[in-house]
């Protein structure tokens, strides 16, 4: 008995624990049928027969199917999520805003002057931030991002409700009491 | 992780966009295929230009993987020659090792090929294998640069389409992948099951016929 836990790379400590665990008792009776390796235990190998190869894999099997049936209800949810994503940002859906979003991408998606969107910001030199997404925008305004977003909901929404005399004609106090009406609203 | 990644070239532009899909394509653990995803909605948006940034993405993308070709050419074939020493207890055994790489070596070129595109995230691994296996390099190449040219023109291709909403279709394409796996072991244990089935049949069938 012995000699086959050896030829199949166990140490005698660990074929004589196998041997003592319940169910795996009758290692003697295994060695003479024609065995299949399958699995490791502990530092040694586990000697299992056709039968429990076949039920094993049964069971991998009916697992694989079942991930493939969650996938696959996981894939048409994520495609639903991307048609109303698409329908909402091109109905011009303000909760569409993302953080990954610069200010000039969100100009051109809800067609708001950029200038405008920067005023309502309070952001005086607009060049610096070009490249910034909102989340930068908000590290380096030190303003947590979901106020930023709703800020700048806030400023489209008024754009389109009432859009302002031209930018030149704004004074600072002016675009801000607009601004605040916006919010309020 | 992600939101960094794709703050960082979206501030840094295409320097940053090359270096990105480099490492990614090298093996590390970063979205290259949902930073080119968000490049293509930036183009569309009108922050990068498409014809700069089709050629950026296939040139970073297949010079990670020639990186990784040559780190698994110099350094590959130690770990497939520790795997197939004889040793007491052993992981894998020398003979599924040996039909592994054999079964590699028949199948490489499309290996390479789809890994690109479809199962992205063993590009990596199959770029080291590919190098260890010393599969010839200018075929590895072909099959890269094939590949690679769909692995980059559908994400961007994508992205642009859907500019704004390109994270749904980030999910989308995530999911989609991990159906397509998910599919392709479930056909394999199946494959499996009904041999072993067979095989016992048939072994029984011998049993009876000799009694």
């Amino acid at each position: 008995m012995f000699k086959t836990g050896r030829k199949f790379g166990m140490t005698r400590r660990c074929f004589l624990w196998l041997s003592n665990l319940r169910g795996v008792s009758s290692v003697s009776i295994y060695r003479r049928e024609k065995l299949t390796v399958v699995a490791f235990l502990i530092g040694g190998m586990v000697l299992l027969n056709a039968r429990i190869k076949i039920a094993l894999l049964v069971v991998l099997t009916l697992v694989a199917l079942g991930t493939v049936a969650f996938a696959a209800i996981t894939t048409v949810q994520a495609f639903h999520a991307v048609q109303q994503q698409h329908a909402r940002a091109r109905s011009g859906d303000v909760q569409a805003i993302r953080p990954w979003m610069t200010v000039h991408d969100i100009a051109h998606i809800y067609h708001v002057p950029e200038n405008y969107l920067y005023h309502s910001l309070d952001i005086k030199d607009p060049t610096s931030y070009r490249r910034d997404d909102l989340t930068l925008l908000a590290n380096r305004q030190h303003r947590p991002v979901d106020k930023i977003i709703r800020t700048v909901q806030a400023s489209i929404l008024m754009y389109r409700r009432d859009p302002p005399p031209p930018l030149a004609s704004l004074t600072p106090s002016l675009s801000a009491q607009l601004i605040a009406e916006g919010v309020a609203a | 992780m992600n939101t960094f990644f794709i703050s960082i070239v979206h501030s840094y532009g295409y320097p940053m966009l090359w270096v990105t899909i480099f490492v990614a394509a090298v093996g590390l653990p970063i979205p290259g295929t949902l930073i080119l995803l968000a490049a293509g909605a930036f183009a569309a948006l009108g922050d990068f230009s498409l014809l700069f940034l089709i050629p950026i993405g296939i040139t970073a993308a297949t010079g990670g993987d020639n990186l990784g070709y040559v780190i698994g050419r110099r350094w590959g074939y130690r770990v497939l020659d520790w795997l197939t020493e004889k040793r007491r207890v052993r992981f894998v055994s020398p003979n599924a090792v040996a039909r592994g790489r054999i079964y590699f070596k028949k199948r490489s070129g499309l290996a390479v090929f789809l890994t690109r595109f479809l199962f992205v995230a063993l590009g990596g691994s199959i770029n080291l294998l590919a190098g260890a296996e010393r599969y010839p390099y200018r075929r590895f190449l072909l099959s890269d640069i094939g590949g690679q040219i769909l692995g980059v023109l559908i994400p961007v291709g994508l992205g642009y389409t859907f500019a704004e909403s390109w994270e749904a279709v980030g999910q989308l394409l995530g999911a989609l992948s991990a159906l397509l796996l998910a599919l392709l072991i479930a056909i394999v244990l199946l494959v499996l099951l009904i041999r072993n089935l067979r095989k016992r049949q048939k072994a029984d069938e011998d049993k009876k016929a000799s009694q």
